[in-house]
């Protein structure tokens, strides 16, 4: 490997600040001399800035081809807004031959280029530094490599995320690669390796979402790192040994040494549902972690404030659930920008080895929860969630992690088949839409188009329920009844009065009673000779097409919208598209200018609806997908829900019920988001009663 | 309208006495119909289901038509199997066909076969089926042909020109009806048939031959009235096209197909002669009959009573 020349150019930083100047300058090594390191900053003051302090910054270098999209990525995510002051963004660029650049990047399109070259100028000192390197990165790496092992020999910790290359990018990268993370095992405190080819293989996602799942890991992965330097953390040695609390540098010490570390990932509702995806994340993991004296960190990302007492049943939960005896430390991040009951579990796994199959319940839906999983992270709208912060939260937390501890005394195999049901529900509950909806509801999220009803109806969630102050709804949302509002129905009935056979028929029948008269005898006297005629006549009926030619598509203003497609007589019929005034559409089959036959309603707000229709209201089964995610399949007779119905909401609940002209009735199953189950009795969209199902 | 021409043809040709001659046309009154339509002519006699009579309807109608003083060419559109000149009597005269025309080594004129006894009779074959080379034929081929023939000797205008297709809905009929304006559906009373002509009807529609007119064929009376077969009428309904005739069943017809010579040259007439006669001057006229409903099932022919079924019902 050639080494480049360079001549000497002075590498400053120089923000603002007066008081921490440390400088760093480091220069560009050459074939003769021998690097030549200076640290200017006084040793004491680095001890202290390394180990706490808020504002110390968190370099993060990134190198290879494809450090450009997962700085954006980082930059622009959700996720890391309350770290974002401390992060700062720096991408390696080789400046022709005579030095490499780091241009930092920054929200926004001001980039800072500062030439690095030792000896190293860096100021404030950081506290760590991350090198996210993806292959491809050239000669780049040389200098990386240096850097991070300079920075490690200061004191300061110094972490490499590899991105392995794709099966497809060639055995060369690979190699690259290799090489890559065996010389990062002596220059790094510890190395992350992610591997997002074995998510191509089973053909479970995209190339683009297999580079957003990666993405996300890497951002995970820096929020867990920057957390490491923070504050302290929870260290539980063996199983139901005492937690104790150590500082960030035993913590490091402790992950150190250990050469690769995995990290996975889990986002639930509820910790435990986190917790299990993100053991049963194997993607990343491997085949599991087997009771080893590996180290697991974990982390707990919520947007509640979390105590000390909290984090010990999370360890629990995650022993339990993985059969762990090593040793796991425990931290906390708080993020007010998530969503309210929003948990993130990151783990990190150092000198696991790869192990026997877990159980097949773990393994099961892993595909079906990543795009679940990307809605959450790849959001960008935060300013609302902020505010939605409810006083109860702490509370219920702390209740579903008692919830979560009895748990512990069920036999496992319930638990499993708990699991293994909900996953599968969870797959067989993506309806035939699922993913235009999704599409539909991020566009009327970015079109923000105002919520007129324009007179079809419109299901609110809860669905079917009446309204009672008193009843404890679990989205907080009211409740409002489905029926259609009176303006439809008017409009219905006109419809029926325009369209009419009955001047036909009054005609036949004068012409019919005049022949009589004339001829002495009704026309409609059988002849004899009807049997063959008959066989005959149906056949031919059989045989010949209706009066359905061929129409072309046209383009007509109806019911107060555009309506494209075909027409027979003026008025639709056949398939065609109808855009409503507000915006909403109706995509499908048309006849004599009413929705009939299967069509996909695409509400306003944000809704789809893909279902059957009959005399222009749903009639016949049909799959409702709310904007929020909540998913509901049922039966409907003449616009309002009828028949046996199922509701799979967004958190993981399912609610298996019986509808009555709309409102729910009659016996329900409801599944919560941890397993427990509940049988109710509604009668008339007021629940009779609620009672837990044990076993 | 000569008052020959009865409403229920085939009762009332059954009691005729064989030597009756009015109902020839060409000894009563009018000699000739009066031709409708603009000369040249092209009618396509087709039925989709093979085997109901489109070759003898061909035959019969180009001989009435001839013998009416019309200048007629049959043309066999079969280009596979080849029928038309063996119910005409010509087999042993067929030397060149239109394919040989196309290869060149024949003029038009002479691959038309003129028949001895009419001389305003010819046909055309569309090819030797066992011809060392075959040709297919497109529609613009047989269009291109039919305009020539149309234009082939400009004072001795051809009046009609009649096509016999092949069975089928295959290219062999989309072939033939291309130049055709009128077309002829043959038909029995049979369901199969039926299906078929109906099949066919829309197919025609579809290729711009408005002008379309039933034939049914081999119409049995007696089976008929006893409600075992379909009434010319039924037919009729079922299909809602005008009809043009309706030829019993006759064993006339397989001995002059035997024999080479059309129907309708025997004299004393057979039934389907006559009717096949009748049929022509309709055809001639552009105009159609109404089939009646058979409504007695048993009547006793009577010496004295045997007027009475010309008038009644």
């Amino acid at each position: 490997m050639a080494v480049v020349s360079s001549s000497s150019s002075f590498l400053s930083f120089s923000h603002g600040g007066v008081h921490r100047r440390c400088h760093l300058s480091c220069l560009r090594r050459d074939k003769v001399s021998s690097t030549a390191f200076s640290l200017s900053c006084s040793q004491s003051e680095l001890h202290a800035t390394s180990i706490s302090g808020d504002s110390d910054p968190v370099e993060v270098i990134g190198i290879g081809s494809r450090k450009d999209s997962v700085i954006d990525f980082c930059l622009s995510s959700s996720l890391l807004s309350s770290s974002l002051s401390r992060l700062r963004f720096w991408t390696m660029h080789s400046k022709d031959s005579s030095g490499v650049q780091l241009i930092q990047r920054c929200q926004g399109t001001d980039e800072m280029i500062r030439d690095l070259e030792f000896p190293l100028s860096l100021h404030p000192c950081p506290s760590t530094l991350i090198l996210v390197a993806s292959t491809g990165h050239g000669l780049e790496h040389i200098t990386a490599t240096e850097l991070l092992s300079y920075v490690k020999s200061k004191g300061i910790l110094a972490i490499s995320i590899v991105l392995r290359p794709f099966s497809f990018e060639g055995r060369r990268r690979r190699e690259e690669a290799d090489n890559l993370i065996r010389k990062l095992q002596e220059s790094s405190n510890f190395y992350i390796v992610i591997d997002a080819d074995s998510l191509l293989k089973t053909e479970a996602e995209t190339l683009s979402e297999a580079f957003e799942s990666a993405n996300n890991v890497v951002i995970l992965s820096i929020s867990m790192i920057s957390a490491m330097t923070l504050a302290c953390h929870l260290l539980e040695t063996s199983p139901n040994q005492p937690t104790k609390e150590i500082s960030p540098s035993e913590a490091i010490k402790l992950l150190e040494g250990h050469g690769e570390a995995r990290i996975s990932f889990g986002a639930g509702y509820s910790t435990k549902s986190a917790i299990k995806q993100a053991i049963s994340n194997n993607l990343y993991l491997g085949s599991g972690i087997k009771v080893s004296n590996g180290v697991v960190f974990i982390t707990v990302t919520a947007a509640s404030l979390l105590e000390k007492s909290d984090l010990v049943p999370i360890i629990r939960t995650f022993r339990r659930m993985s059969n762990f005896g090593g040793e796991i430390i425990c931290s906390k991040i708080f993020e007010p920008g998530f969503e309210p009951r929003l948990t993130i579990i990151t783990l990190l796994a150092v000198g696991c080895e790869q192990s026997i199959e877990p159980d097949k319940g773990f393994l099961s839906g892993l595909a079906s929860r990543i795009p679940f999983l990307s809605r959450f992270i790849a959001r960008q709208e935060t300013p609302e969630l902020e505010n939605e912060c409810p006083q109860n939260d702490v509370s219920t937390l702390e209740k579903k992690q008692t919830e979560t501890v009895d748990m512990g005394t069920m036999s496992e195999s319930y638990k499993q088949t708990i699991e293994a049901s909900q996953d599968e529900g969870t797959f067989w509950s993506f309806g035939p839409g699922f993913h235009m909806a999704k599409l539909w509801a991020q566009e009327r999220d970015a079109s923000k188009a105002s919520k007129s009803v324009d007179g079809i109806d419109i299901f609110t969630i809860p669905v079917g329920v009446k309204s009672s102050g008193s009843r404890e709804s679990m989205q907080g949302k009211s409740c409002c009844d489905s029926v259609e509002p009176t303006s439809f129905n008017a409009e219905n009935a006109l419809c029926k009065e325009e369209s009419g056979d009955s001047g036909l028929g009054t005609v036949l029948d004068i012409c019919n009673s005049a022949v009589e008269l004339i001829k002495g005898r009704s026309i409609a006297e059988p002849r004899k000779q009807g049997l063959l005629s008959n066989r005959a006549a149906s056949m031919l009926e059989a045989e010949r097409e209706t009066e359905k030619t061929w129409s072309p598509v046209v383009q007509i203003e109806y019911k107060g919208g555009i309506y494209k497609g075909r027409c027979q007589c003026g008025i639709p019929e056949g398939k065609g598209r109808l855009t409503f005034a507000d915006g909403s559409i109706y995509d499908g089959m048309w006849r004599n200018g009413k929705r009939f036959g299967v069509g996909t309603f695409y509400y306003s707000n944000g809704d789809v609806f893909h279902g059957t229709w009959r005399d222009d209201l749903i009639h016949g089964k049909g799959w409702y997908y709310f904007q929020g995610g909540d998913r509901w399949f049922s039966n409907f007779w003449k616009g309002r829900a009828n028949g046996e119905g199922r509701f799979y909401s967004r958190d993981g609940s399912i609610i298996f019920c019986h509808f009555q002209n709309g409102w729910r009735h009659g016996e329900s199953l409801y599944v919560d988001a941890n397993g427990s189950r509940w049988s109710e009795i509604w009668d008339d969209g007021v629940l009779i009663s609620h009672t837990a199902l044990e076993n | 309208m000569p008052p020959l021409v009865f409403p229920s043809p085939s009762l009332s040709t059954k009691l005729l006495p064989p030597l009756h001659h009015s109902t020839i046309p060409s000894a009563t009154h009018s000699r000739r119909p009066h031709l409708s339509g603009d000369p040249p002519r092209t009618v396509v006699i087709t039925s989709g289901k093979g085997g109901v009579g489109k070759t003898t309807a061909t035959a019969n109608l180009s001989a009435s038509l001839a013998r009416l003083g019309f200048r007629v060419t049959s043309i066999d559109a079969d280009a596979g199997l080849r029928n038309l000149d063996l119910l005409l009597g010509l087999e042993n005269r067929v030397h060149f066909t239109a394919s040989d025309v196309f290869s060149g080594e024949c003029r038009l004129d002479q691959a038309l076969i003129r028949d001895r006894r009419f001389n305003n009779l010819h046909l055309l074959c569309l090819s030797k089926p066992r011809s060392k080379l075959p040709l297919s034929f497109g529609s613009k081929t047989i269009t291109y042909l039919v305009d020539a023939l149309k234009t082939l000797e400009p004072d001795n205008p051809v009046q009609f020109i009649l096509i016999d297709c092949p069975a089928g809905v295959d290219a062999g009929f989309v072939t033939a009806i291309a130049p055709a304006d009128e077309a002829i559906l043959v038909t029995t009373p049979d369901i199969t048939a039926l299906r078929d002509a109906d099949r066919v009807a829309g197919l025609l529609e579809c290729d711009g031959i408005k002008d379309i007119k039933i034939v049914v064929n081999r119409v049995r009376a007696d089976l008929v009235r006893g409600e075992d077969m379909m009434s010319p009428l039924d037919v009729q309904e079922m299909l809602g096209l005008p009809l043009l005739g309706v030829i019993p069943e006759d064993a006339e017809v397989i001995r002059s197909t035997n024999r080479g010579s059309p129907l309708v040259l025997n004299d004393p007439p057979a039934p389907a002669g006559i009717a096949f006669e009748q049929a022509a001057w309709r055809l001639v006229e552009g105009d159609t009959m109404t089939a009646v409903a058979l409504e007695e099932a048993d009547r006793q022919p009577k010496k004295g009573f045997g007027w009475f079924s010309f008038f009644g019902r």
